[in-house]
Order: C-alpha cells, then sequence, then structure tokens
C-alpha cells in the first residue's frame, strides 16, 4: 500500500530524473483538446479567444487569471499571426527535420548505470518523510 | 592582472609569474567592485578559493593544462553542486544541483576555476536578459542598454573584465546576440559537440553549449577541453577529439566567405551595416574571396523557431511540478491545483507564455499544421546552408539589426523583441557553428558584432579567421568606459 499522503516514487526514477538531465531525447506528445473542429484547415485563420487561452492554460498547468489571460491573448494572437507565415510555404515532399545532425537516436547499453544518491536527489524536495515525496491526497 | 587573456593567464601561472589563489582573488575583487552589473546570481569565494589552491598544487606537481587556475564564471542554466543554480527562475530559486553538468565538470577537470553563477534571461528565454526573476544585466558599455540575452551576464561578466571567460548557451542566437551587443567574443559550435547533460533544458534540438571569450584564440583553448562526445547526451555527437587551435595560424588567402545578401536587407540599421561591411573590407585585405550567396527563406526561421522551441519548451518545463524540486505553492486544494499554482508563481511571463504557445501547437488539430510544418521548413533553411557551403567555406554578415537597445525599448512586446533573433535564428535551426567577434561601434558608441558560420564541425576554420581578423584588428582589446 502506498502510505497515506504520500506517493512512492521509484528510486533509481528519481535520479535519472534532475532539472537539468540532457540524455533523454525530447517527448513531444500532442495533447488531445481545444476545439474539435479545428481542423488543418480551419487553422488557417485562426485566432484563439479567451476560453482558449484559458483552456490551453489549464492543459499546461498554469493558473491564469482573468485580467492575465487577456492580456496574454493579445500577445499571443499577434504571435501567432507571426507563426502563421509558415502556411503558404510549399513543403510538399519534405521530410520534417526533427534534429540538426539527423538519423536516429544512440540508446546506451541496456546496464545499469545510475549511481545511488538518493540523499542529494532528495535535497530539493519541497516535502518529504521518510525518504518520500509528500503530495496532495491522489486517490480518495 | 584582469586585463590579459585567457592564453596569457595560462602562461603566466605555468611560468609561476602568479598563483591561481593570487588570480581568483584579483577576480573576486572585481566581482565585489562591479556588483552594480548585477552579472553574478551566486559567488561563493570559499569554493573559488578552494578550487585555486586546488590549481596551485597541480600546478606545482608539473600537471598543468593550459588552462589550469584560469578563472571561469558559468551561465546559470548549467547545474553546478557548489552554487545555485536557478536558470534565473523563481522555480528554482535556492536550488542545489547533485552533479555538475558535463561542461563545467570537463572544465574544472582541466583545472580552471570557477567564480560562480552568471545571470541570465528565465531559462534561458529572451534576447534583453530582462527576462531574469533575479533583476536586469547592465551593459558594461552604457548601463542603459541592455547587454543582449539570454547570456547576458555571461557577456556583461567578460566585456567588463570581471570574468576572462564565461560559459554560455545558445538556442536561437543566445550566445552570438549578447556577444555582440556587449562587444565580446562568442561562438557555439555544431549542436552535439558539446554535452547537454545538466544544461537545464529549453529547447532540447537547438540549445548548445558554448563560451564567450576576448577572443577567438581564449574560445579555441577552452573548447579543446569543454567540447567532446559525452555518453549521458543521446544527441552528443561521437567523434575523435580534435585540436580546435590548429587553424588559427592559417593564412586566409583564397579562403571563400559568402555573404548572404537576405542579411543585409530592410530592418538593418546602417551603423551596423556600416561596421559589418568594414569588417568584410579588412577580410579582403586578408586574402579572402567574398562571395555572393542567397538565402532566401532564412527569415521564415522566426516563426519556425517560434514553433519548435516553444513546443520543445512546453514539454521540458513540464518536469516542474512542485513535487521533486523547485517552487512549491503554500497553499491549494488538491494535486492539480498544487501543481497549477506552483507553475503559476514559479514561471515569470515569457517561459509562461512559451509554455502557452508550445501546448497549442502541439495540441490536437494544430499539430500538423504548426509543429510538423514547421520542421518542414526548419529543413528547407538548413538545406539552404548546404547549397550555400558549396559555394563558400564560411558566411559572415551582421548579428543583429542594431546596436543594443534600451531597457523597456521591447520589453512590452515579445514579437518586437523576437524579432532580434532575425540573423541568429537560421544557423541554430540548422544546427551549425556560428560566433560573434567585435567589429566596431555604432549608434551611441554602443559595440557591433560581425557573425561568422562554418558548415558542421568546422569550429576550427571559423576561429581560425575569426583569430586573424583579431590579429589585423583591435576591436576586441577595446575596453567598456571605466572598466
Amino acid at each position: 500500500m502506498i502510505p497515506y499522503r504520500t506517493a512512492a516514487v521509484n528510486k533509481k526514477r528519481v535520479s535519472q530524473e534532475p532539472p537539468g538531465r540532457g540524455h533523454r531525447p525530447c517527448v513531444l506528445l500532442p495533447v488531445p483538446f481545444l476545439n474539435p473542429a479545428a481542423t488543418t484547415e480551419a487553422s488557417h485563420e485562426m485566432a484563439l479567444t479567451l476560453s482558449d487561452v484559458k483552456r490551453i492554460a489549464h492543459l499546461a498547468r498554469i493558473e491564469v487569471t482573468d485580467a492575465e489571460a487577456g492580456q496574454a491573448l493579445g500577445q499571443l494572437n499577434d504571435i501567432f499571426r507571426l507563426i502563421e507565415q509558415l502556411q503558404s510555404v510549399d513543403t510538399s515532399g519534405i521530410e520534417p527535420m526533427s534534429h540538426p545532425l539527423g538519423g536516429s537516436q544512440r540508446l546506451r547499453d541496456d546496464a545499469a548505470s545510475s549511481t545511488e544518491n538518493r540523499e542529494a536527489n532528495m535535497r530539493n524536495a519541497p516535502a518529504q518523510q521518510d525518504g518520500l515525496f509528500l503530495v496532495p491526497k491522489v486517490i480518495e | 592582472m584582469f586585463e590579459k587573456s585567457v592564453a596569457e593567464l595560462g602562461h603566466a601561472l605555468i611560468a609561476k609569474e602568479v598563483s591561481a589563489v593570487e588570480l581568483a582573488r584579483v577576480f573576486l575583487g572585481r566581482i565585489e567592485s562591479h556588483r552594480n552589473l548585477n552579472a553574478f546570481l551566486d559567488v561563493r569565494p570559499e569554493v573559488t578559493l578552494a578550487q585555486a589552491r586546488a590549481a596551485d598544487a597541480r600546478i606545482a606537481k608539473g600537471d598543468a593544462t593550459p588552462l589550469t587556475g584560469v578563472p571561469i564564471a558559468h551561465k546559470d542554466i548549467f547545474v553546478t553542486r557548489d552554487f545555485h543554480s536557478t536558470a534565473s527562475s523563481r522555480m528554482l530559486e535556492g536550488y542545489m544541483s547533485p552533479f555538475d553538468a558535463t561542461v563545467v565538470e570537463k572544465l574544472g577537470s582541466a583545472g580552471m576555476v570557477a567564480l560562480g553563477k552568471l545571470n541570465c534571461d528565465e531559462f534561458a528565454m529572451g534576447s534583453s536578459n530582462e527576462n531574469s526573476h533575479y533583476g536586469n544585466v547592465l551593459n558594461p558599455w552604457d548601463k542603459s542598454a541592455v547587454p543582449g540575452g539570454s547570456s547576458g551576464g555571461s557577456a556583461a561578466a567578460v566585456a567588463a573584465r570581471i570574468a576572462p571567460a564565461a560559459t554560455a548557451t545558445d538556442t536561437g542566437g543566445s550566445i552570438r546576440e549578447p556577444a555582440a551587443f556587449s562587444g565580446v567574443t562568442g561562438i557555439k559550435p555544431t549542436y552535439g559537440r558539446a554535452s547537454r547533460w545538466g544544461m537545464i533544458a529549453f529547447a532540447s534540438s537547438l540549445d548548445q553549449a558554448g563560451i564567450m571569450t576576448r577572443s577567438a584564440e581564449d574560445a579555441a583553448l577552452i573548447f579543446n577541453a569543454m567540447l567532446g562526445f559525452d555518453p549521458k547526451d543521446s544527441t552528443s555527437v561521437e567523434r575523435a577529439h580534435e585540436d580546435y587551435t590548429r587553424s588559427l595560424d592559417v593564412d586566409l588567402k583564397g579562403l571563400r566567405i559568402g555573404v548572404p545578401k537576405e542579411f543585409f536587407g530592410d530592418g538593418l540599421q546602417p551603423d551596423v551595416e556600416k561596421a559589418v561591411r568594414e569588417a568584410l573590407a579588412e577580410y579582403v585585405k586578408l586574402g579572402v574571396k567574398l562571395v555572393d550567396i542567397s538565402l532566401p527563406n532564412a527569415a521564415l526561421g522566426i516563426p519556425v523557431y517560434y514553433v519548435i522551441a516553444p513546443a520543445e519548451c512546453s514539454s521540458n518545463l513540464s518536469r516542474f511540478d512542485g513535487v521533486r524540486y523547485g517552487h512549491r505553492a503554500a497553499r491549494y486544494s488538491d494535486l492539480i491545483d498544487m501543481m497549477k499554482k506552483s507553475r503559476s508563481e514559479g514561471f515569470g511571463p515569457e517561459p509562461k507564455r512559451r509554455i502557452l504557445i508550445g501546448t497549442y501547437v502541439l495540441s490536437h488539430g494544430y499539430y500538423d499544421a504548426y509543429y510538423i510544418q514547421a520542421q518542414k521548413v526548419r529543413r528547407i533553411i538548413a538545406d539552404e546552408f548546404q547549397r550555400a557551403f558549396r559555394e563558400c567555406d564560411l558566411i559572415a554578415g551582421p548579428v543583429t539589426t542594431s546596436v543594443a537597445f534600451g531597457f523597456g525599448e521591447k520589453a512590452a512586446d515579445p514579437v518586437a523583441m523576437y524579432l532580434s533573433d532575425l540573423y541568429t535564428i537560421p544557423g541554430s535551426l540548422a544546427g551549425i557553428p556560428g560566433m560573434s567577434i567585435p567589429c566596431g561601434f555604432g549608434a551611441k558608441s554602443r559595440p557591433v558584432g560581425l557573425q561568422l558560420m562554418a558548415n558542421y564541425f568546422d569550429e576550427a576554420r571559423l576561429l581560425g579567421a575569426a583569430h586573424r581578423y583579431q590579429q589585423a584588428t583591435d576591436w576586441h582589446k577595446r575596453l567598456p568606459p571605466g572598466i
């Protein structure tokens, strides 16, 4: 059982995920949401609304006040007007470039390599108990 | 002593004309007397002096490298065991890393002495250093001007001679633009040359570490210790070790430098154009052949960048959730609310803006239209560089459209700020090496930078061309007033 009000986190995972990690490919996942009617075509005349900004902020787990969302709306629409230029470029037959040097990413040998450094890795935890990260209750 | 180059300091140390401890004290003193620049975020004399004592012991044993005992400061994007690592964000205030970034570790292994951590734009997002949670850095040449960004602290520290060299990072121009604005030499290597391990990630397919120094020769010396394969970075390039100083003295006769016409169009200020054209004329005197080239879609680099970089940033910055490290809000109702409030309080306006853009362009229905389309145009731009490099060995042009702008001039208009990187973003998207070297002064006596770019893995030639220019001119030796 997971102790009440705590979430056990796999030790090995902790030591692999400092904020400066650079050894893993950046995983970019599309987030299903937003205007379900939106299609590639619809995006050509896209302008965000206030409720779009709030939905995006919710998905990004950022709290915004109405005033902040209003200010962000104007700036984001300016930025999207800049980005819109890409729509007119003919890219038929061109492979997307995800990485400057191309090819597949190197994989390391499948061998345990993480150093045991639990104490140092836990040192920056905002709340902890008995070597576990404390979080609000997740499961009722 | 503070006016000496890295190469000269290395010689003086080995000849025992000065000790590493004495040097460390000189620069710690200068950091203290130039606090008004706000270049440093964390300075710990006891840590610096301990490293200096170790360097002196190594020199005494006859085990020194050309860099042993030479001080260096690190951009606060590199995590360090002995100094706070904050990315200039409230999110990481007080964060102490359990390990050193590979770049920091390698320079430390060569015996370089760390002076502390340098201010920058929050998570390296910005072109003026105005996005730091810990306040602006001032440009040593003109304290009403921005030093450039995101590596503003690195540029100001080297310009003011409070550090002989400073690490920096470049995602869309964050080494070259501040180097140009602050009148120092700054170089980013080919993507994959410097390890990204321990470099707090912003946009992983673009982020690349580099160096700011007073001269190309110093940059070459430091690259010898700093670059190289790192198994801990999955995009690190496996190549044989090379000596980046090997082409410093190569004659430039017959070298072809391509001049892209798109870099001299509308928007380029006449003062910058004049200094850059004069620099190109100097190269002709050195025997270089200038070649007209075209990078027709280079200007699309900005919209491409402002899709790809925010997309990758929204993914990378999702790790900051208030659970394992970083800021946690004091009050919240449940887990999601804790994450939202922690992120809302911890991130400043620019990271939030980019996270929102990134979340949007990666979302269902927009992913292909924006993200994939941007990756395709990225390839078009990269291919144009390859076509250009069939006609020339290096590419030269301005780094920025204008000299350093004033505080607040662009802060309220993100798009105006984004356009600052017009000439630096294309090279970042391609992943080629690029540098900025001082080439004169423009409006209000503010510095102008010349941008030089090379093809993949051609840093030695790039540094050689910069070095020959610096032997023929003295722009890189000028000191800001009062320094």
